[in-house]
């Protein structure tokens, strides 16, 4: 069951609740009114309108084919079933491909350091599936199912922090969400299972059609994405990515890549038919000439 | 001789400045990160080393296949001469184009997880892939050199035997990944300027590698002419000026069709940046070296041939950095209202890489059999002062035509 | 930005270049000292390529992919005339014969008429060294290189000409000739006193100080 997150920006105060959960959640330290960098995977930017203010939460849009997993050359980067983006540590060799090819300009790097990290919003998806049996290694870590230690984002989850994520992460329900959405105390960040949350967007713009512009923001964008957003002002006066287009970016590179084992074969056997057709009249010339020699060394 | 010495001495000591400033930049580079080293920025992760060393150098080094597959492919035996300076260019700028992507590398020590971790659908996986054994193809395609240097009958007799499948296992490679280094940009429509984004940039790219491969030989050829006295025949060099020119039409052409259906010329008389860029790219690339191919005397001389070429050498380098970074200029200012620069230390290791590939050709062509002049001569002296025999003493000396400087 | 610092920035190293070499031949005097490699390829000494085809009339040929021939002037001629300051060629597609004088050269006062080494017809002439005959006397045999001819009979042709080893017997003999010629012409003022004094004689340029006469002699015995 693929997960979203739906914004609702009407209701937001702009509180700064959700940004400051992401800090806590991945142990970044505490910056109010944060840009996005490689510790700050959500903004929050207060915007003047005629409505007044209206504060433009920005994240990861989780795109349903996202551009930076079909760009990665090593697929450290990948569209989990549960609807997250998330990135493999082990496998990124810092191209920074991703960082070039996302339409939203999400992933950030870790510029200052020697072993860099592409870091970005995951939907807190390692942190949704830590749980309290988890076993603890000699030294404190948390270990996987596979005796593997606890990986998020390269970085080992300590035992003493484990419980914090847990709470961060999980809803009044007891359910468990992105620590974004179960710090929002309006309820403007929703998390949730996706069909479910279009539903829910749907009827709020057809139920309301005075408060809300008529558009879910991420529903059809670059093919469609994981995270909507609802909102009272058009998005392009809030600063919003409004010209990505609705197709699947991927799908342009996809139309030359595909092409490759035809182009191969065909352009193989051009070459070699050519090849093959130079040499022998190449080959028949020789001869041609070494007739025509024998013949004048005889006639001599 | 003297004034090539003088020359030398100058642009050695110019060289020796690159590489300090360099090797600065690599200490800071490895020691201290990217941030330390570079001005690239989370708005503008790829800088100069992208795209310069890697985009930019991968084109340069197109001369390779271009001529290797003129003369072993098509059998147009005339071209020989010009075989293994271009495969000798290539080899040595894939190399180097690796060495400028080991600083880019965020993690350069993974790099072979290409190997491992494949994903089919990424372009730069396939770039990777390609490069990887153009890289050991051009080192097999150039190993008969060092070989024939070293006298190893046997090896060369192998290396002769595959040397047709090697060629066009060359050609299929470069082929596929001169032209993804365009496609690598084709997944970000929404952010380059509509002059240089096209669905054809795979095409354009290929293209006009083939033109540049054609222009870089010449341009070597002119430079170790006048560097080491070891060239190629001007009608040769004519031959593949001719080519180079021929095959510039039709890339522009193609162009020309592309912004028309495209709806781009719109642009052309607005006077931004972008546009005056583009006729910098276009003059250079192709109407500087028409006009200078057709001028009388020019055309037909080693110099004309030399600016010429290096005319499309330079607009190639428009062409690329063009695409790399100027299209992407209005699209991260608006955005996040800054604009990228590469930092003093991308500069100094960019230009000591290409300083390092002019140090190793002039070794190659110094040391192995590079250009067909390799021919030894005797140099007979004339001495004024007579030794034993009277006023007609001489005494030959042999000498190897290398040590002529 | 970028795009355009980097050609800047290439144009400026190319002007650099330009310059230097521009300024290095205006003013030889700022170039550093020759090294003992210049000097061993200085006016005194004679080179003698182990793959050129040498005509008895100081021309030579070189075979070039089987079926076309490079026409030049030897070292020897090069240097007795100090040099060459003009040249004139027969033009494109023109018919050349083995031994017929088609080549002229000149420096100074002095004009010598050279040889084709082969017959054959001219497919074309060397530009660049007609517009900087300078590139003559620094190489006559590379980019001095004056005329490139498709062979009309070239096995007969080749019977003529020196070669490897064959070639540098010759010249040597053709330098101990050449020696013997201007000891014979020795009585003109011009060469006592300023070479006879060592025993030797410096053989760069000495044509230019022997009279016409001698030189129609020099033609006569040593171009033919």
């Amino acid at each position: 069951m693929p997960h979203a997150i739906l914004v609702d920006l009407t209701e937001c105060v702009g509180c700064g609740a959700c940004t400051t959960a992401c800090q806590q959640v991945h142990q970044f330290p505490e910056v109010e009114n944060p840009t996005m960098d490689a510790q700050n995977f959500t903004t929050l930017r207060a915007i003047e309108t005629e409505d007044g203010e209206v504060y433009a939460r920005q994240m990861c849009q989780h795109c349903q084919d996202p551009a930076c997993a079909s760009a990665c050359l090593v697929g450290a980067l990948e569209k989990t079933r549960d609807g997250a983006v998330t990135w493999a540590a082990n496998k990124c060799i810092g191209c920074r491909y991703c960082m070039v090819a996302c339409p939203f300009d999400i992933p950030k790097y870790e510029w200052a350091s020697n072993n860099p990290k592409v870091r970005k919003c995951t939907m807190c998806y390692m942190e949704r599936q830590l749980t309290t049996d988890l076993k603890v290694d000699a030294e404190g870590y948390v270990l996987d199912r596979s005796g593997e230690r606890y990986d998020i984002d390269g970085h080992n989850v300590k035992a003493e922090d484990r419980d914090m994520i847990i709470e961060l992460t999980t809803n009044a329900d007891g359910k468990r969400a992105s620590a974004c959405s179960v710090a929002c105390p309006m309820n403007s960040t929703m998390f949730g299972d996706r069909a479910a949350l279009i539903g829910e967007a749907q009827r709020r713009i057809k139920d309301n059609p005075d408060t809300y512009v008529q558009k879910i923001y991420g529903l059809k964008e670059v093919g469609g994405t994981s995270v909507f957003y609802l909102s009272s002002v058009p998005f392009e006066d809030l600063g919003f990515y409004t010209n990505v287009g609705t197709e699947n970016l991927p799908d342009h590179t996809w139309r030359v890549l595909e092409k490759i084992p035809d182009i191969v074969v065909t352009a193989g056997v051009a070459l070699g038919a050519v090849y093959w057709i130079t040499n022998r009249r190449e080959e028949v010339r020789k001869f041609e000439q070494d007739v025509k020699n024998q013949r004048s060394q005889k006639k001599a | 001789m003297k004034q090539f010495l003088s020359r030398i001495t100058f642009w050695k000591a110019t060289a020796g400045l690159f590489l300090l400033g360099g090797l600065v930049t690599t200490v800071i580079r490895f020691g201290w990160g990217l941030g330390a080293s570079t001005n690239l920025t989370d708005e503008t992760p790829w800088g100069l080393w992208i795209g310069f060393d890697v985009v930019t150098g991968v084109g340069l080094a197109a001369g390779g296949f271009t001529l290797a597959g003129i003369v072993h492919v098509f059998h147009i035996k005339r071209f020989e001469p010009v075989v293994r300076p271009a495969i000798l260019t290539a080899f040595l700028g894939y190399c180097l184009v690796i060495v400028g992507l080991l600083f880019d590398l965020g993690r350069p020590w993974s790099i072979w997880h290409a190997l491992i971790y494949q994903n089919p659908h990424s372009v730069l996986f396939e770039v990777a892939m390609c490069v990887m054994i153009y890289t050991s193809v051009l080192a097999l395609e150039f190993s008969p050199v060092v070989l024939e240097r070293f006298r190893l009958q046997k090896a060369l007799k192998v290396i002769k035997y595959v040397t047709p499948v090697l060629i066009i296992l060359g050609i299929l490679l470069s082929m596929l990944h001169q032209s993804s280094l365009g496609s690598l940009y084709l997944i970000v429509p929404q952010k380059m300027h509509p002059y240089w984004y096209s669905p054809m940039l795979p095409v354009f790219f290929f293209i006009s590698a083939v033109a540049v491969g054609l222009g870089m030989t010449v341009v070597e050829s002119y430079l170790s002419a006048r560097a080491f006295q070891k060239t190629l025949e001007t009608p040769l060099l004519r031959d593949l000026s001719k080519m180079m020119i021929g095959v510039l039409l039709v890339y522009f052409t193609m162009r020309g069709i592309d912004l028309v259906r495209r709806d781009a010329l719109g642009f052309l008389f607005d006077g931004s940046f972008e546009t005056m860029m583009l006729y910098l790219e276009v003059s250079l690339m192709l109407i500087i070296p028409l006009i200078l191919f057709n001028l009388r005397n020019w055309g037909r001389s080693r110099q004309g041939m030399f600016f010429s070429a290096f005319s499309v050498v330079l607009g190639f380098m428009t062409n690329r950095l063009n695409v790399t970074m100027t299209s992407l200029e209005a699209y991260y200012r608006e955005n996040f209202g800054v604009s990228y620069f590469p930092g003093i230390g991308e500069l100094m290791v960019t230009i000591s890489i290409v300083t390092l590939g002019f140090v190793l050709f002039g070794l190659a062509v110094k040391y192995l059999p590079i250009f067909p002049d390799h021919e030894e001569e005797t140099v007979l002296r004339l001495d004024t002062k007579p030794e034993n025999s009277g006023p007609h003493a001489m005494h030959a000396r042999p000498v190897p035509g290398l040590n002529r400087h | 930005m970028v795009a355009l610092f980097v050609i800047l920035f290439v144009v400026l190293l190319l002007g650099i270049d330009l310059f230097i070499q521009a300024r290095s031949k205006r003013y030889p005097i700022m170039a550093a000292a020759p090294s003992v490699a210049a000097h061993a390829h200085g006016r005194e000494t004679l080179r003698i390529p182990k793959s050129v085809f040498f005509h008895p009339g100081h021309t030579w040929a070189r075979l070039q992919d089987g079926d076309a021939l490079e026409i030049g002037i030897d070292d020897f001629v090069q240097k007795a005339l100090g040099g060459v300051d003009r040249i004139a060629l027969p033009a494109i597609g023109e018919f050349v014969r083995q031994g017929d004088p088609v080549i002229t050269v000149g420096h100074g006062n002095r004009q010598l008429h050279l040889v084709a080494p082969a017959s054959g017809y001219v497919r074309s002439v060397n530009h660049d060294a007609v517009e900087n005959p300078g590139m003559v006397s620094e190489n006559p045999y590379r980019d001095g290189w004056l005329m490139m001819v498709e062979p009309a009979e070239l096995a007969r042709n080749l019977s003529v000409l020196h070669v490897a080893e064959n070639a540098v017997t010759w010249i040597k003999e053709e330098v101990k000739r050449f020696r013997e010629f201007l000891n014979a012409s020795a009585a003109q003022p011009a060469l006592v006193g300023e070479a006879m004094l060592d025993g030797g004689v410096p053989m760069a340029g000495v044509l230019a100080q022997l009279d016409e006469q001698h030189v129609s002699d020099f033609e006569k015995q040593f171009l033919r």
